[in-house]
């Protein structure tokens, strides 16, 4: 029995992979990211909350939402983040107060919502977590709900914000140059 | 000797010219479902995508697009047919042999290529799909949708179009190599 116990202690260890193993936060850890990120939390029952608080670190560290497995507190910000647009933004499909289903927050972490960007001169490149779009500001997009990413540069001026992305309305991002300052609403 | 028939080739060096192209096709198949998977694994990780405006034109192309892309899912249907026939053809038809290495390896890579054609297709199709869902939380008339012509959903109808035209050459040396095999 102990033999077999050991076996499956050793087969669970090497089916993570190594980044998995290095830094995959405790459940514990994604509680304390719920609380100090302090998002609406009066809106919601605690036990409802505590059930995403679940099904958030069970999506993530699964790897079921790809490019943001649990290798940084910034990725694991960015999943909560992705929770809480699905949670508490106007006229979402999941507004009840059951906890969520594992296959709805999945399904709808890869889920795009429009982005415009705009900047003041116009004509600025626009990049989205890394890649960068053809079309320049005044450009119009779609992104993955959540935290991301943006960074809207000329040849002589780079500013680089993070954006939240919203379900049911359309993120506008701002950007005035001069002023190396950008917002989102 | 002038006008002697010409000496046919020895069962053996038939064998190895068709290991030679049982080991083309597998090269082939490997390099490209490689560069495949990179390709699929990179764009997956792209978080946001260029839109484009919804009009007639852009309609009309958008639909023109998904009729290429069951057009050549037709295409593989018939070919992955013509492929499979061989396995329930009668013994003094073109069938083929499964104690034939070369042969058998034809056939699996010719399957799995023409199958992977399928499955981009059906991948291409759900993503576009999933792509209009995206828009219709905030869509107006004449308003904005992923443009889906931009490589992270074009890579999939060109992966298609391009594991069909090697799936249709794999399988059409497997059924001339079936061929010889009868008639040798």
């Amino acid at each position: 029995m102990q033999l077999l116990t050991i076996i499956i202690a050793v087969s669970t260890i090497l089916a993570q992979s190594p980044q998995q193993m290095a830094s995959t936060p405790s459940m514990e850890d994604v509680s304390k990211r719920f609380e100090a990120m302090n998002l609406n939390p009066g809106t919601l029952p605690q036990e409802v909350r505590q059930k995403d608080e679940m099904i958030v670190w069970q999506s993530l560290s699964k790897g079921s939402a790809d490019h943001l497995t649990l290798t940084s507190e910034g990725k694991l910000d960015a999943g909560i983040a992705t929770w809480a647009a699905l949670r508490f933004t106007a006229g979402g499909p999941i507004k009840s107060r059951q906890p969520l289903l594992p296959s709805e927050f999945t399904q709808m972490m890869s889920a795009m919502r429009q982005l415009i960007v705009e900047s003041e001169p116009p004509g600025a490149s626009v990049t989205v977590d890394g890649y960068r779009w053809e079309n320049v500001t005044r450009a119009e997009g779609f992104a993955q709900m959540g935290q991301r990413n943006l960074v809207v540069a000329t040849t002589n001026v780079e500013v680089s914000f993070k954006c939240y992305v919203r379900n049911q309305r359309v993120t506008t991002a701002t950007v005035d140059l001069s002023a190396k300052a950008g917002n989102c609403r | 000797m002038t006008g002697a028939p010409k000496a046919a080739q020895s069962p053996g060096k038939r064998r190895s010219t068709r290991m030679a192209v049982a080991l083309l096709l597998v090269a082939v198949a490997v390099v490209f479902s490689a560069y495949a998977g990179y390709s699929w694994w990179s764009y997956s990780r792209i978080t946001s995508v260029e839109s484009m405006q919804l009009n007639d034109a852009s309609r009309g192309a958008i639909d023109l697009r998904v009729e290429q892309s069951r057009t050549l899912y037709q295409v593989a249907l018939v070919f992955v047919a013509a492929l499979w026939a061989l396995l329930i053809a009668k013994k003094d038809e073109t069938r083929i042999s499964f104690a034939d290495t070369p042969e058998v390896t034809m056939f699996i890579i010719a399957s799995g290529l023409l199958l992977t054609s399928i499955v981009w297709h059906q991948l291409f199709v759900s993503q576009v799909a999933e792509a209009f869902r995206d828009s219709a939380s905030t869509f107006v008339d004449g308003g904005r949708v992923p443009d889906v012509f931009r490589p992270m959903y074009n890579h999939m109808f060109v992966f298609q179009w391009w594991f069909l035209v090697v799936g249709a050459c794999a399988t059409v040396v497997t059924l001339i190599s079936a061929h010889h095999m009868r008639t040798n």
